[in-house]
């Protein structure tokens, strides 16, 4: 509820309504009055609820403002009450009525809406989110592919697990991963990662099964330590493969977590697209698409110079 | 195959029952895992609800015919989405692989465009085609296009130019090229792709659902997260996730028929 507009009250800007979209002021002469008078639609619902929830708390208090609380059966009564004088600040007085009065040229004027957006729209949001997934993915998929391939019987077990995770629609848990990790970005990044891991844990396992038995016969020649054949021989020869995991992955994870920024609007391009066609925005949409496009290909080709920047020839 | 490098150590049948067990004990360690948080009272009970609601739920929901209803539009949607998606997907590909200039010019389009997330084309699809069904189907579509293109343009180029030549040489006309030539080479890695568009599809279909409808599994899904019926969704989860490994796996084994990976 940032720029709630009280502490400025002046007795030249006198009443105010202030709810779901719309706060008004009146510009008529002040009610002689030391006690700030709030009216306000009915109790209980969230957005009602902040004002005597503030007021409770002390939260107003601390900041020096007192006032009373009158509860109406709705925003009529407010809007009416405002523009008769006999209160000075309105909470939900409902959008359209507000809009309706200030239009007519009532002595009113909105101040703020009660409810903002994500203020973090833009594209580094998915970048941030996309990375994070990717590199945590890369950070535990490829020990946890290193074990599946080393334990045969545990990678036999659960690699038709992985292989069916990997084709399902995990994107739809996001309802369970919004209940699990609440309402923010952090949700978004499990969700990439958790479908970024699975191919990583697949194509790693698969690159280092594939090694050639003639290099771990060469590693125990040379009397190589298991870590020394792990950072010399397994990973260098079973690198091409875990860079399949690596793009999949990231594949994955961008379009998880653009999907979720779409469904659930807690930021990020998907976001963005979603936002400007709720506000018909056409041009603005049609942008924001081309700019998950770009963006994706983007990512494409940093990982492809960066395979070919790894790779040993 | 991942188990190329295991075929020195011939698996015995002892190794294949312990297999079998690994995957007993971790199922059953993960159900007894998720009971025992269920039932501690550490989470919320509305967000994990035990396995007998679960349960429950789902033999409800399962002999809901309402539910049928639901899987029958989603199953329509995503349907007729690879249907179009993926006969327009080999259409392309073929016409991609015959014209070198076309494949100059749009081979880079399309590898932008397969990675990217779908989602983003929904608004569009809605402003184009309405709140119905359409733009579930228009993104099944899309979604499945771009795994089918890709794969048929890729079985496109790996025919040999020798055989072009040779029927060629014998004054094939186009079609009798296609026909003879690339249909034949283009089957098996089409097959392979719909694996992948099949899944796609249905999570574009779903999604569109999810965003806005009134019928399908993802209509039915955000319905009771937004009541808070934990346990149905739940149930609900579990038959869509199903229905998709049951999906997959019948076109893998139908693709492994024709000799697809």
């Amino acid at each position: 509820m940032s720029g709630l507009p009280i502490r400025g009250f002046t007795p030249s800007r006198r009443s105010v309504l202030q709810g779901a979209g719309a706060a008004l002021i009146a510009s008529r002469p002040a009610r002689a009055a030391d006690r700030m008078r709030i009216v306000s639609s009915q109790k209980g619902f969230w957005d009602t609820t902040l004002i005597l929830f503030g007021q409770q708390k002390g939260i107003f208090a601390d900041n020096g403002l007192e006032f009373d609380i009158i509860w109406t059966d709705g925003g009529a009564d407010i809007q009416q009450s405002i523009i008769a004088g006999s209160t000075d600040f309105g909470v939900a007085p409902g959008i359209l009525g507000a809009l309706s009065a200030f239009v007519k040229g009532a002595p009113v004027a909105v101040t703020n809406a009660a409810m903002t957006g994500s203020s973090d729209l833009f594209w580094y949001v998915t970048f941030q989110t996309t990375f994070a997934a990717t590199a945590a993915a890369l950070l535990l998929g490829v020990p946890a592919g290193a074990v599946l391939a080393r334990r045969r019987l545990l990678g036999q077990a659960y690699e038709p697990w992985l292989e069916a995770a990997f084709a399902a629609p995990i994107i739809l848990l996001y309802p369970l991963f919004l209940i699990f990790f609440g309402r923010s970005l952090v949700t978004v990044a499990v969700m990439g990662f958790v479908v970024a891991v699975i191919p990583v844990i697949i194509k790693t396992r698969e690159g280092i099964t594939a090694v050639r038995p003639v290099l771990h016969n060469l590693a125990l020649s040379l009397h190589m330590t298991p870590l020394q054949s792990l950072a010399k021989i397994v990973l260098p020869a079973a690198l091409p493969t875990i860079f399949v995991g690596l793009r999949l992955g990231l594949i994955y994870a961008m379009i998880n977590i653009v999907a979720v920024e779409f469904l659930v609007g807690i930021g990020g391009l998907g976001f963005v697209v979603a936002d400007m066609y709720d506000r018909y925005d056409i041009p603005s949409m049609y942008s924001a698409v081309v700019f998950v496009i770009v963006l994706s290909s983007l990512f494409f080709l940093l990982i492809e110079r960066g395979e070919r920047w790894l790779r040993p020839v | 195959m991942a188990t190329a490098g295991l075929t020195a150590f011939a698996p015995s049948r002892s190794g294949g029952v312990t297999v079998t067990m690994i995957r007993m004990l971790t199922l059953a360690g993960l159900l007894a895992a998720y009971q025992a948080i269920s039932s501690s009272g550490l989470v919320f009970t509305g967000a994990m609800p035990s396995l007998w609601a679960i349960g429950s739920a789902l033999l409800r929901q399962l002999a809901d015919a309402g539910f049928y209803a639901h899987l029958g539009v989603t199953a329509y949607e995503a349907g007729t989405g690879i249907l179009i998606g993926g006969s327009v997907g080999v259409l392309c590909g073929i016409a991609l692989g015959v014209s070198r200039l076309l494949a100059a010019v749009l081979d880079p389009w399309v590898r932008a465009l397969a990675p990217a997330p779908k989602i983003v084309f929904l608004p569009i699809l809605m402003v184009l085609f309405g709140i119905d069904t359409g733009p579930k189907i228009a993104m099944a579509a899309i979604s499945a296009f771009f795994p089918v293109v890709v794969a048929t343009f890729g079985g496109m180029r790996s025919v040999s130019p020798i055989l072009i030549r040779v029927v060629r040489s014998f004054d094939a006309s186009l079609p009798q090229l296609v026909r003879l030539v690339y249909l034949p080479s283009i089957v098996v890695p089409v097959l392979g792709s719909l694996r992948l568009a099949t899944g796609v599809a249905l999570i574009g279909a779903l999604l569109a659902e999810v965003k806005m409808s009134n019928r399908g599994l993802g209509y039915l899904i955000i319905q009771d997260y937004n009541a808070f019926r934990t346990a149905e969704m739940y149930a609900l989860l579990i038959s869509v996730f199903t229905l998709a490994l049951v999906v997959n796996a019948a076109l893998r084994t139908f693709g492994r028929r024709y000799g697809a990976v």
